[in-house]
């Protein structure tokens, strides 16, 4: 056997040479392949005449066969472009309907994903416009960034000793305490976006300051920076620079105005005061939790040597416990934050894919509808090729027609994009807009899509048509090829469908499952009443006892926080009966009083409630314990009662007894195990009321529950909330996530109907002599609709065996982030697999009714 | 015409009559000027220079060593000999003038 060059290269060589030079080409290879086989082995020679092979691939390294130069050619080529535009517009108008579907399904495709880009690239640019970005931190403890407050200590200890940082910042968000009253003169309203920061704050962080001096603005005591928007509301056209505010108790001077930022920021705020003002900010400790903490690193100083020398004084200053979660500080990237602590960055992504494979989809049917109408374009391939028209001519012919086409595809796409923003950012809750930053990203990534789509949709006609055998079209006999592909790019797409539709009945059940589960709590009819100031959260007894005796009130209790905001403790808890080394952790607390369990609708399982005015003492605490905490005690719970309970197992302060037990109830979002609870008396922590109603009128008993507390505090303005609205809120980034899957779920099956809509009439108008011969012969409608039907309901059912898989893993996988979630059941899949077929089936019998109705001797007279 | 196709022309000009096909070429071009070219570049230089009228060729025999494919002989005609010519004497001329510049053929 004498040794040849590999058979794949020769095809590549057949392929990629015009025939006049072939053979002896051909022939040199084979010599040239012996000889080094001979000479230096199978491996050099092999590779010799694989660079051959690729190096004769390359354009104009052979020139032009003489022959096929037609006479065309020689005026310029112009006649021909001008009868390749005339065809294709042609085909296009004559078929109006394969040109909607084609233009229509990829403008759709390619607004979607213009419109996600644009949502993706919003979330990206959260904090990047500081000037400092890339040198910015936010100091953190634990691991994975998981506690972001930080002691005062995180300013005072580390500023001297921690050569790396060139500013330590300290913010307050006083907001997170409750809405705040902001008064100017007559004016009075409830503010919530309020912190307090230490003097660098705007050397640290970039807001655009419009009058002021950012250096010097929070320099003293009792001063505050103020938005535009702020300025405009407190002081209307008057100059508010040196003008006085009051918030809360204090009273503070305006000593600047800053503009809104130039991009996101997790930093968005109404109000920055001064730290000064603030008195207990002033002492340092390392036990405190209030601050949130930044960091400004010196140029070139890297963040890993800081957090090392953080570590290094924190050893020094707590010794042993320095092991401990909250003694392990950490650097966060302030760019990285929006997508690290603030959302989760999965839906984001999730989304990007989406976007994807509606714009594959997209593309999936242009190449099916073109390769479909070959045959139909057969007879003019043949024509031009039997004129004299050369391959490559063809195949830029309909690469240029697929680039058409995606061309009028991105304009109306845009169009599509730019009338639907508003609506898009009223489902996802943005406020984006094409401004000119965004068409600096927006015009090369339609260009990318127009030249990625033109190509890759283009490829398959321009390859297979232009390939055709001019003989055998024009005699008629060029079979449909590509059917294989066609059928399988169809089952893809059906597949992503099936995916989609089953992860959007997955997430709607799931937000349905996680809004009516009973949460142990009377959350529909609870008033969360934010209370405003010391005085008034130590006088709170008078107002609720004014509240309770309304006939539509039911109990009335206060808490340092509410159920779906309950703040845990950092310290370490231990109880009777435990190890001496063992502590429980986490541990929630809500400092309440005696009407606790009546006000929320809890069940006290055994025990009582709180002493009612009881006014604790060192050491001698009362508890009410939740279920999980007894457990992680390690107790009954019908021997918890009158055990002790330390709240801080570092000190016998917070020492007590446990006087009763409450069932479990959610506090938190349905993520997570009910975790360890307990109530106590803590007068310093009181912050919001929270009032039962009766069942009944609730208008009514708003209106009432305004008026007393109008009587009671005159001076401060009435707000409130039920507690579902906050339970509700945790699931904010679900439900987005819900309603932005069913839409382009929705989205993602149109495109593909368009696309089997397009198909369906192709198979019957190949069909369609069958039809008719077999309508001659007694074939009944019925029969003919399933035999046009049956081959795409086929392909449905593959696509769901191949989707329903996949969308199983994918959807178990998230559900797994529910501590409580539905079960993954069969219900789903069915209704997914019947949705699909019904689509499916209703898309495809239009065309074969049409088809089987029509009469035969349309399709026959001919014969 | 480009430096490569006039040595490839050259080469041509010096091979026996019946001797210069694409791949003899190739192997020639190799062992006199040190040079590895690609096969279509020297076909594609080849056929060029048909084109213009400085060569002219004709089907050869198959072999089996060429798994069956005929060769295409190359000759050189007089047209490619008098081009070669012309540049051979440009060079000359430059290089004596280099060489009275430069005597000794050292700068």
């Amino acid at each position: 056997m004498t040794p040849q060059p590999p058979r794949f290269l020769l095809w590549l060589l057949r392929r990629g040479c015009p025939p006049e030079y072939l053979e002896p080409l051909e022939g040199d290879l084979h010599a040239q392949y012996r000889r080094w086989h001979a000479r230096q082995g199978p491996r050099r020679a092999m590779l010799r005449a694989s660079l051959e092979v690729l190096l004769l691939l390359r354009p104009f390294v052979l020139p032009r066969p003489e022959s096929a130069e037609p006479f065309y050619e020689k005026a310029g080529g112009f006649v021909m472009w001008k009868n390749y535009l005339t065809v294709v517009l042609r085909a296009l108008r004559r078929r109006k309907g394969y040109t909607f579907i084609n233009i229509s399904g990829l403008a759709v495709g390619i607004a979607c994903c213009l419109l996600i880009f644009l949502y993706v690239r919003d979330e990206r640019s959260f904090d990047r416009f500081h000037e400092h970005a890339d040198r910015l931190y936010r100091m953190t403890r634990g691991a994975a960034h998981a506690i972001t407050s930080t002691p005062s200590n995180a300013r005072f200890a580390f500023e001297e000793t921690v050569p790396e940082a060139e500013h330590i910042v300290r913010v307050v968000d006083i907001g997170r305490f409750g809405a705040q009253v902001v008064r100017q003169e007559d004016r009075i309203f409830n503010e919530s976006r309020i912190y307090y920061a230490d003097p660098a704050f705007f050397t640290v962080f970039s807001f655009p300051f419009l009058r002021g001096d950012p250096t010097t603005a929070l320099e003293r005591p009792n001063t505050v920076v103020l938005t535009q928007a702020m300025a405009e509301k407190y002081f209307g056209p008057r100059d508010p620079l040196g003008q006085q505010i009051q918030l809360g108790n204090t009273v503070l001077t305006v000593t600047g105005i800053v503009g809104p930022p130039p991009g996101n920021t997790h930093l968005a705020f109404d109000f920055v005061g001064s730290m000064g003002t603030v008195r207990w900010a002033q002492r340092a400790d390392w036990g405190s939790g209030n601050f949130r903490t930044y960091m400004l690193l010196r140029d070139g100083a890297s963040p890993a040597a800081a957090e090392a020398q953080m570590a290094a004084v924190v050893q020094q200053a707590v010794g042993e416990e320095a092991e401990e979660a909250r003694f392990q500080y950490h650097l966060q990237p302030v760019p990285a934050i929006h997508l690290q602590s603030d959302t989760d960055a999965l839906y984001l992504y999730l989304f990007a894919a989406i976007a994807v494979l509606i714009l594959l989809i997209a593309c999936i049917n242009y190449m099916n509808l073109a390769t479909a109408r070959a045959t139909r374009r057969a007879r003019e391939v043949g024509l031009r090729k039997v004129v004299g028209a050369r391959r490559g001519q063809l195949v830029a012919q309909f690469y240029g027609e697929s680039a058409l086409m995606a061309g009028l595809a991105v304009a109306l796409g845009l169009g599509l994009a730019v009338l639907l923003l508003p609506v898009f950012n009223g489902v996802s809750g943005k406020n984006l807009a094409l401004d000119a930053a965004a068409w600096r990203f927006v015009l090369p990534a339609l260009a990318a899509i127009w030249a990625i789509v033109g190509l890759v949709a283009g490829s398959y006609p321009a390859l297979l048509l232009s390939s055709f055998r001019p003989a055998l079209v024009l005699k008629g006999q060029a079979q449909a090829r590509g059917a294989w592909l066609r059928k399988g790019l169809v089952v893809f797409q059906f597949a992503i469908s099936v995916f989609l539709i089953v992860g959007t009945l997955v997430v709607l059940q799931q937000l349905r499952f996680v809004q009516t589960q009973s949460l142990g709590l009377d959350q529909e009819r609870v008033v969360v009443l934010p209370l405003h100031d010391g005085q008034q959260a130590q006088d709170y007894r008078t107002l609720a006892e004014a509240l309770t005796q309304q006939p539509e009130v039911r109990a009335a209790t206060i808490g340092s926080g509410y159920p779906g905001r309950i703040r845990r403790t950092f310290n370490e808890a231990n109880a009777e009966g435990m190890a001496e080394d063992a502590y429980i952790d986490p541990v929630y607390i809500l400092s309440t009083d005696e009407h606790a369990v009546e006000a929320l609708g809890l069940t006290l399982l055994v025990g009582r409630g709180l002493s009612p005015n009881h006014v604790p003492e060192a050491g001698a605490h009362e508890y009410v314990l939740n279920e999980a905490a007894v457990r992680a005690a390690g107790w009954q719970v019908e021997e918890a009662v009158g055990r002790w309970f330390n709240l801080y197992r570092g000190s016998s302060e917070l020492r007590g007894t446990v006087v009763g037990v409450v069932q479990d109830f959610h506090f938190q979002s349905l993520r997570q195990e009910v975790q360890p609870l307990a109530f106590y008396v803590n007068p310093f922590q009181r912050s919001y009321l929270m009032v039962r109603l009766h069942a009944g009128d609730l208008p009514g008993a708003l209106a009432t529950l305004e008026q007393t507390w109008q009587a009671h505090a005159p001076e401060t303005p009435f707000a409130y909330s039920f507690l579902d609205q906050h339970f509700d809120a945790l699931y904010r980034a679900e439900q987005r996530m819900g309603h932005l899957f069913t839409v382009f779920a929705g989205l993602a099956i149109l495109i593909a109907c368009l696309g089997l809509f397009g198909l369906a009439a192709f198979a019957a108008e190949q069909r369609r002599k069958e039809i008719g011969v077999r309508k001659v012969l007694g074939a009944s409608v019925p029969n003919l609709v399933r035999l046009l039907s049956q081959d795409f309901l086929l392909l449905v059912a593959v696509a769901f065996g191949l989707g329903a898989p996949v969308a199983w893993l994918a959807m178990s996988r998230w559900l797994e982030r529910f501590a409580f979630h539905i079960d993954l059941g069969v219900g789903v899949f069915a209704i997914a697999f019947l949705l699909a077929v019904v689509i499916a089936f209703a898309t495809v019998s239009y065309q074969s009714l049409r088809a089987a109705t029509a009469n035969p001797i349309q399709a026959l007279r001919y014969e | 015409m480009s430096e490569f196709e006039e040595l490839v022309l050259l080469t041509v000009a010096s091979m026996p009559a019946e001797t210069a096909y694409g791949l003899a070429v190739q192997e020639a071009l190799q062992k006199e000027a040190g040079r590895l070219a690609s096969l279509a570049s020297i076909h594609g230089a080849l056929y060029r220079m048909e084109r213009r009228g400085l060569l002219r060729s004709d089907l050869g025999g198959a072999t089996h060593e060429r798994g069956g494919r005929r060769k295409r002989l190359f000759t050189v005609t007089t047209a490619g000999l008098t081009t070669l010519r012309q540049r051979c004497d440009l060079r000359t001329r430059l290089w004596q003038q280099a060489l009275h510049l430069h005597p000794g053929g050292t700068p």
